[in-house]
């Protein structure tokens, strides 16, 4: 599926203190299939502007079409994953990963099944029955991925999903979202604040300004697939972490003198 | 040995010291005949109040006004908690009278309740609930304050309804705080009950202790003390399983 981001502005306002632009406009591509991660200063609105494709926060201004078609509810087909603890800690792993097919109506067998098989999938067999209070931070970012992927979206959304983690782990769980996504096929969209990892993972790697975001650049990774972190030492890696670094670093810079 | 092994013999001990304390430090003269008795007399005196049915009138009245008080707290307190929840305009208005609610001796109007409902269970029961419902309220309120947003966010991704997202992640979330409102509830109640029929009843076992007291009969007194605190104790642990089966695992 092909996401459009047209124009897209946020302003958001309270009723105690002034306006705040989070998003100055932001037009965006993302073709069918295609890994897209975006990096930016901390509070230059990326994760708000993730939240509007996901048809949870509605634009001030602008529209985000997903194959075509303006969204203004969450989309079918839409899957999300976020950087905090987002597991149910009164359900089981299987009946965590089982949730949204339960909702939905799937058929008892059919749900079980399914879950089973992403279980699989993540890594987690053998933890069916245990609950996210037993597991470690890694392991339970795998039970939301599971959430999220047993649906079987078009699309995915992931905010920082590695974030809360520590460097290994991030690093054995970039790699197996690499495999995943080449065996389900789907549009991704990748909030990280690792250049590493956005330059592993992605096709093209989108650096934005600072508060109020907009798109300064977009670096595309013409790096060979299959990847894994073992690309990490060569050349042409360097190159590309480099050329994306050199515009964040300018922009990271204008966030910390703003908040001196 | 084991760390746990040893706090679990030393709780024990703790409680064959009292035992024995209870009953030797009588027979040695220690406290007069009235006040302090050996425990093989008390215990001598619950069997006899037990066999002769003396003791299940007041029990009953007890456990009835306990239960009506604290299903009662529950029934009302967590949807007033939610609502507290969710109207922050009345949340705010009420904070101070919420904040300040146990400070006020509310026993002192129990005279009061007596002449405007009577001389029976109702208020016994009523001020046992007032006593109980509060902390329902309160901790319900904030269970639901803190249930992450992002679990919402899971279910407004996953297109869930409003009744779906309500019913199957923003109640369950809550459920550990309701539990610790439900916990001190009970609590609160049983203490209610006790006290009331301590102060004015005809019967129950606050009742059965002060006219014990006041008659002398120190083995009847030390029973019905005694049935106090194994109700208390049971019932609190009955809660805990309920809970650990509701949501603690592992």
């Amino acid at each position: 599926m092909r996401i459009e981001i047209k124009d897209v502005r946020k302003t958001f306002s309270s009723d105690a203190g002034p306006q705040v632009e989070a998003l100055a406009g932001v037009d965006l591509e993302v073709s069918d299939n295609e890994f897209t991660s975006i990096v930016g200063p901390s509070g230059c609105g990326k994760s708000t502007l993730l939240e509007i494709v996901a048809g949870l926060t509605e634009p001030t201004t602008g529209e985000v079409l997903i194959d075509g078609e303006p969204i203004s509810d969450p989309h079918p087909a839409v899957g999300l994953i976020f950087q905090q603890e987002s597991t149910f800690p009164w359900r089981s792993v299987l009946e965590n990963v089982a949730f949204g097919l339960e909702m939905h109506g799937v058929a008892k067998k059919e749900r079980l099944d399914r879950s089973r098989a992403m279980i699989e999938m993540v890594g987690l067999q053998g933890f069916e029955d245990r609950y996210p209070g037993e597991l470690s931070g890694g392991m339970r970012q795998r039970v939301a991925i599971a959430r999220t992927l047993v649906m079987n979206p078009e699309v995915l959304l992931m905010d920082e999903p590695f974030g809360a983690l520590d460097e290994q782990t991030r690093l054995i769980l970039g790699d197996e979202l690499l495999r995943i996504w080449s065996q389900t096929s789907s549009t991704v969209l990748f909030i990280t604040h690792s250049i590493e990892e956005a330059t592993l993972l992605s096709d093209q790697v989108i650096v934005m300004s600072a508060r109020p975001g907009s798109i300064r650049k977009v670096v595309p990774v013409n790096l060979e697939r299959p990847r894994d972190s073992s690309s990490f030492g060569t050349p042409q890696f360097g190159h590309i972490t480099g050329e994306i670094w050199e515009v964040l670093r300018e922009e990271s810079m204008k966030t910390l003198k703003e908040q001196v | 040995m084991k760390d746990a092994t040893r706090v679990r013999l030393t709780r024990w001990a703790i409680v064959l010291a009292a035992i024995a304390a209870l009953e030797i430090l009588p027979r040695v003269g220690l406290g007069d005949a009235i006040t302090l008795i050996p425990l093989s007399e008390i215990a001598r005196e619950f069997f006899v109040l037990l066999s002769d049915g003396e003791l299940t009138p007041h029990l009953l009245a007890t456990g009835g006004a306990f239960v009506l008080s604290f299903l009662l707290a529950a029934v009302t307190g967590v949807p007033l908690g939610f609502l507290l929840w969710r109207y922050q305009p009345l949340k705010r208005t009420l904070d101070p009278y919420l904040t300040t609610y146990y400070a006020i001796p509310i026993f002192a109007f129990y005279p009061l309740l007596l002449a405007i409902l009577g001389f029976n269970l109702l208020p016994i029961v009523a001020i046992s609930w007032l006593w109980a419902v509060v902390a329902v309220v309160l901790n319900t309120a904030i269970g639901f304050g803190e249930v992450p947003e992002v679990l919402i966010k899971v279910g407004r991704s996953m297109n869930l309804s409003r009744w779906q997202i309500l019913s199957r992640i923003f109640f369950p979330a809550a459920v550990p705080h309701i539990f610790t409102g439900l916990k001190l509830g009970m609590v609160y109640s049983l203490i209610g009950v006790i006290a009331s029929e301590f102060v004015l009843s005809t019967r129950g076992l606050g009742y059965l202790v002060s006219y014990s007291y006041a008659n002398f009969a120190t083995a009847a007194m030390y029973s019905a003390i005694i049935v106090i605190l194994v109700l208390a104790i049971l019932l609190n642990s009955a809660l805990n399983r309920i809970e650990r089966r509701l949501y603690e695992h592992g």
